[in-house]
C-alpha cells in the first residue's frame, strides 16, 4: 500500500505542479490582453485608466457613453467600464477594484435603468472573471450568486474546463501578443452599434399587451447606494443618469413613475444629482435606436453633446469650442 | 452521482481511504461498500433506494427459501416470485406506459377511441442493470450452481456495489459473490491499472462522447434538412458517441472496482475492430450478450435443436436485447436489424469465425481485414440510426435521405457550410483519431493504457497529457451517461 500511495502522491504532485504552472501562464496571457472586455478589465487592474470622468453601468452605459467623444467635448480623460448584462451587484465590485488600482475620478457617471433595481441572480458572460478572482469583492460577488465559483479560484485550470480550449486560445494570443486589435469593438470602453431598429421591442410588446411592471428591490437599492457612497468616499462626485429610452417602452412600463421616483429619492438622500434624459426629443424617433433600451451609433452622436454639456456644467468647465445652451 | 461530476471526485478518495485505512475487516468493508453504494445511488433521488432495497431483499429471502427446500415445484414457485418481482418492477417503471400507449394506438387504428392509462413514473437510474444482476443470482441458486448467501450484508454489497450499479457490467453472482465473501488484499498493480483504466474511460466519455453528442444532437434534430454527407457524419459520430459513452463508463467502473480489490467482467473489447457482426457482438456489451446467452438463449434450446431453432432463438435474443434497451419500437428495430445482419453468418456456420484478435502480431491489418472491419462498422452505424432516432419514421427518413442524397452534388455546399460551422469540433475530432490509434495499438490488452512499454517519465507525461486534453477539449457539462436511461 505504501509504495502505491507514495507513487500516487508523487504523480499528483507532479501533475499539480504542471497544472498550477499552466494555470498561471494562461491567466497571465488573459491578463495581458488589451482588446474586448478582458482588455477593459486588464487596463483597470493595471491602473492604466485613471479617468477624470468614469462611466459605469450595464449595457446601456456600454452603448450610450461614448467616452472618446465626451473626452473631446470636455477636455477631460474619460473611460467607460459599463458592461453588458452587469447589474448593480456586479458593478459595485468592479468600481471598488477600479478605485483600488486607479486614482479616483473627478466624476463617476452611474447609469441606471428599468432593470437596475433587480439584482442579477445569474452571472452573465462568466468568462470575463477568472483572471481576477484574487480580488476579494469580485470573488465574493460571484460566490454569492453561485457558490461553485470557489473552484475557479482555487482549483488550477478549473476555469478552462468551463470555457474550453478557445479560452486557452485567448490566453495564448495574449501571451504572444497576437490579438487582432482591429476587431476590438470597444473604444475607451464604449461599444458603438450601428444598427437599425430590429423589432425585438415590437415582439416584446406583443407578448405583453397589458404592459409590464419592473421589480424594485431594497437589495438592489442598497447596491446603488453603496456605489454612490464608495465613489464619494474616494473623493469623486457622482451623478445618476437615466440615458435615452424610447417612448414606446416608457408608455408600457406601468410602474415607471415609481421607479423614477426611487432613483430621485436615492439621489436626493445621497446628495447627488439625477439626470433623466428619457424626455429628450430623440426618444420619440426609432431612427436613433436599435431597440427600446439602446441607442444606435447615430443616436449616441445626438446624445453625447447633451451629456457632455451636462458634465461640463456640473464640473463648471466650458465645453471647448461649444456654447452651453 | 455521476462519475464525471465533482461530487464523485470527492466521494471516491474518501471511500477509498476509509476502505483501506479504517474499515479493515471483511464485514466492515462490505458495510462500507453498502453505505457508499446507497449514497452514490441515492444522490439522484433517495426514493430510488427503497426500490433497490425492496427488490434486493426479495431476492435475498427468495434465494434463502430456495436453499431450504429441495422440492422442485416449491423452488419453481420461489423463482417465479423473484422473476415476477424483478420483471414486474421493470414492467411498471419501464414498459407500462409504452404498452399502454401502443394499445391505445392499435385501438385507434381499429377505429376505437381509447385514452391510454399512463403512469408517468420516473425511470429509476440503472434499473435494467441491477434487476438483471439480481436475477442472475436467483436463477443460479435455482439451478443449484451457487449456494444462497446467508449474510444479508454480503448480498446487499453485491447488489449495490457502486462502480457498476447504474450501468453495469451486469455481473454474475457466481463471479462476484465469492469476491465479497473473501478478504480483499490491496494490490498496487491492480489499483494502478485501475486508475489508468479510469483515466482512459474519462477521456472517452468527457472528450469524445460528450463532444460528439453536441454534433449528433444537432444532426438528428435537423436531419430533414441536412445533406446526406452530414447525415453520414452524424451516424458515424453517434457510433463513436455511444461506444465512448458506454465503453467509457465501463472502463471507469472496472477501474474503480479494481481500486477496491474487485475484478469485474470485461464489457467492451474494441468492438469497432470486428471483422463481422458475430465478432462485433462478442465484443460489444459483453456482459449483456452473455447474460442473454446464459439465461435465455441456452434455456430456449440454443442451437441444439438444429438450424431452425438456432435462427428462432437468435431472433428472440436480439429482439429482447433491443427491447431491454428501452420501451420504443426503434430499439426493437435495432435488435431486428442486428438479427438480420447475424443471420447469414448463422446459416453459413461462420458466426464464430473470428475468435482471435484482428491482425494479431502485426502492426496493420491486411486489405481484406480492413475492408471487413469497415463493412462491419458501416452496418453497425446503420443500425445505430434506429437506436438514436426519436421514432421509426425518423430512422427511415434519415436513412432514406442519407442513401438517396449521398451522390448528389448539391449537398456539397451544405456539407461545407456545416463543417465550417463546426470547426470548434476539430480538437475533439483529433482526439477521436488518437482514440482509434491508441485502441488499435493496444487491441490485445484490456484497455488502451494497459502495460505501456514506455519509461515512467514518458508514461506520466502521457497521463498528464490525457488529463490536459480532458481539461481543455472535454465537455464539462456533466452530461449523463446514455445507458443510465436503460
Amino acid at each position: 500500500m505504501k509504495p502505491f500511495l507514495r507513487r500516487l502522491f508523487l504523480f499528483l504532485a507532479v501533475f499539480t505542479l504542471v497544472a498550477v504552472g499552466l494555470d498561471a501562464l494562461l491567466k497571465t496571457g488573459l491578463r495581458q490582453r488589451r482588446t474586448f472586455t478582458l482588455g477593459v478589465w486588464n487596463r483597470l487592474m493595471d491602473g492604466e485608466i485613471a479617468a477624470d470622468v468614469l462611466f459605469t453601468g450595464s449595457s446601456r452605459a456600454l452603448m450610450h457613453f461614448d467616452a472618446a467623444a465626451v473626452q473631446r467635448l470636455t477636455g477631460m480623460r474619460c473611460y467607460n467600464i459599463g458592461m453588458d448584462g452587469n447589474q448593480l451587484n456586479h458593478q459595485l465590485p468592479w468600481l471598488t477594484t477600479y478605485l483600488k488600482y486607479n486614482r479616483a475620478p473627478r466624476l463617476v457617471v452611474q447609469n441606471v435603468d428599468l432593470i437596475s433595481l433587480v439584482p442579477d441572480s445569474d452571472i452573465y458572460f462568466p468568462s470575463q472573471y477568472p483572471p481576477y478572482l484574487h480580488e476579494a469583492p469580485i470573488l465574493a460577488d460571484l460566490v454569492h450568486i453561485d457558490p461553485s465559483w470557489w473552484k475557479d479560484r482555487w482549483i488550477p485550470l478549473y476555469s478552462f474546463t468551463r470555457f474550453g480550449y478557445a479560452y486557452a486560445g485567448l490566453a495564448v494570443e495574449g501571451l504572444l501578443g497576437l490579438e487582432d486589435t482591429l476587431r476590438d469593438p470597444l473604444v475607451l470602453g464604449f461599444q458603438r452599434k450601428d444598427k437599425a431598429w430590429d423589432g425585438t421591442f415590437d415582439r416584446f410588446k406583443a407578448r405583453n399587451p397589458h404592459g409590464v411592471r419592473r421589480r424594485n428591490t431594497p437589495e438592489a437599492q442598497a447596491f446603488l447606494r453603496a456605489i454612490v457612497r464608495t465613489a464619494k468616499a474616494a473623493g469623486s462626485q457622482v451623478v445618476l443618469v437615466y440615458t435615452p429610452e424610447h417612448v414606446d417602452m416608457q408608455r408600457i412600463t406601468l410602474d415607471r413613475d415609481q421607479l423614477m421616483g426611487t432613483f430621485r429619492r436615492i439621489a436626493h438622500e445621497e446628495g447627488v444629482p439625477f439626470w433623466d434624459f428619457s424626455a429628450l426629443p430623440l426618444c420619440s424617433d426609432r431612427t436613433w435606436f436599435y431597440n427600446s433600451q439602446h441607442l444606435n451609433g447615430s443616436g449616441v452622436d445626438l446624445f453625447t453633446p447633451v451629456l457632455a454639456d451636462s458634465i461640463n456644467a456640473l464640473l463648471s468647465r466650458p465645453t471647448p469650442g461649444r456654447t452651453v445652451p | 452521482m455521476l462519475f464525471n461530476s465533482f461530487a464523485f471526485a470527492l466521494f471516491l478518495p474518501v471511500v477509498f481511504a476509509l476502505y483501506w485505512g479504517v474499515f479493515r475487516g471483511l464485514r466492515a468493508r462490505n458495510l462500507l461498500l453498502i453505505a457508499a453504494g446507497f449514497l452514490f445511488y441515492g444522490w439522484w433521488d433517495w426514493r430510488f433506494l427503497l426500490l433497490l432495497l425492496a427488490t434486493s431483499l426479495t431476492d435475498y429471502f427468495v434465494a434463502l427459501a430456495m436453499g431450504r427446500t429441495s422440492d422442485p415445484a416449491r423452488r419453481k414457485v420461489l423463482l417465479g416470485i423473484s422473476l415476477a418481482g424483478n420483471l414486474g418492477t421493470l414492467g411498471v417503471f419501464k414498459y407500462f406506459d409504452f404498452f399502454s400507449r401502443s394499445l391505445a394506438d392499435a385501438l385507434h387504428g381499429l377505429g376505437f377511441a381509447h385514452d391510454p392509462l399512463l403512469l408517468h413514473v420516473v425511470l429509476p437510474v440503472g434499473i435494467s442493470f441491477y434487476t438483471f444482476q439480481a436475477l442472475s443470482y436467483t436463477i443460479d441458486v435455482h439451478r443449484g450452481r451457487i449456494a444462497p448467501v446467508r449474510e444479508a450484508d454480503t448480498f446487499l454489497a453485491f447488489v449495490s456495489f457502486f462502480p457498476q450499479l447504474c450501468a453495469g457490467p451486469i455481473e454474475r453472482a457466481s463471479h462476484m459473490l465469492p469476491q465479497f465473501q473473501t478478504p480483499r488484499l490491496f494490490s498496487a498493480q491492480q489499483a494502478t491499472d485501475g486508475l489508468r483504466q479510469m483515466l482512459w474511460g474519462f477521456f472517452k466519455k468527457i472528450v469524445i462522447a460528450d463532444n460528439c453528442s453536441r454534433v449528433v444532437d444537432e444532426v438528428f434534430d435537423a436531419s430533414g434538412s441536412l445533406p446526406a454527407p452530414v447525415l453520414v457524419l452524424g451516424a458515424v459520430l453517434f457510433a463513436f458517441q455511444i461506444y465512448c459513452d458506454f465503453g467509457g463508463y465501463s472502463d471507469i467502473a472496472i477501474g474503480c472496482a479494481r481500486l477496491f480489490g474487485f475484478e469485474l467482467m470485461r464489457n467492451f473489447a474494441f468492438p469497432y475492430f470486428s471483422r463481422d457482426i458475430g465478432e462485433f457482438w462478442r465484443r460489444w456489451h459483453i456482459s449483456l450478450s452473455s447474460w442473454f446467452r446464459d439465461y435465455l438463449y441456452i434455456p430456449l434450446g440454443g442451437s441444439r435443436g438444429g438450424r431452425g431453432m438456432a435462427v428462432r432463438n437468435t431472433f428472440i435474443i436480439f429482439l429482447v436485447s433491443g427491447f431491454w434497451h428501452g420501451a420504443n419500437w426503434t430499439f426493437l428495430a435495432w435488435g431486428l436489424l442486428n438479427a438480420l445482419y447475424f443471420l447469414p453468418l448463422l446459416l453459413t456456420g461462420r458466426n464464430r469465425a473470428n475468435l482471435d484478435v484482428v491482425a494479431e502480431g502485426r502492426y496493420w491489418p491486411t486489405v481484406s481485414e480492413l475492408a471487413r472491419m469497415l463493412i462491419t462498422f458501416a452496418l453497425a452505424c446503420i443500425a445505430w440510426v434506429f437506436f438514436r432516432a426519436a421514432d421509426i419514421g425518423q430512422a427511415f427518413a434519415y436513412l432514406g435521405r442519407m442513401a438517396g442524397g449521398l451522390w448528389h452534388a448539391e449537398g456539397r455546399a451544405g456539407t461545407l457550410d456545416f463543417l465550417r460551422d463546426h470547426l470548434g469540433f476539430m480538437p475533439a475530432a483529433a482526439c477521436l483519431a488518437l482514440l482509434v490509434l491508441a485502441e488499435w495499438w493496444q487491441r490485445t490488452r484490456q484497455h488502451a493504457l494497459q502495460d505501456l512499454a514506455f519509461a515512467r517519465p514518458l508514461r506520466w507525461a502521457l497521463y498528464i497529457g490525457l488529463v490536459l486534453l480532458i481539461v481543455f477539449v472535454g465537455d464539462h457539462a456533466e452530461q449523463q451517461f446514455i445507458y443510465f436511461q436503460f
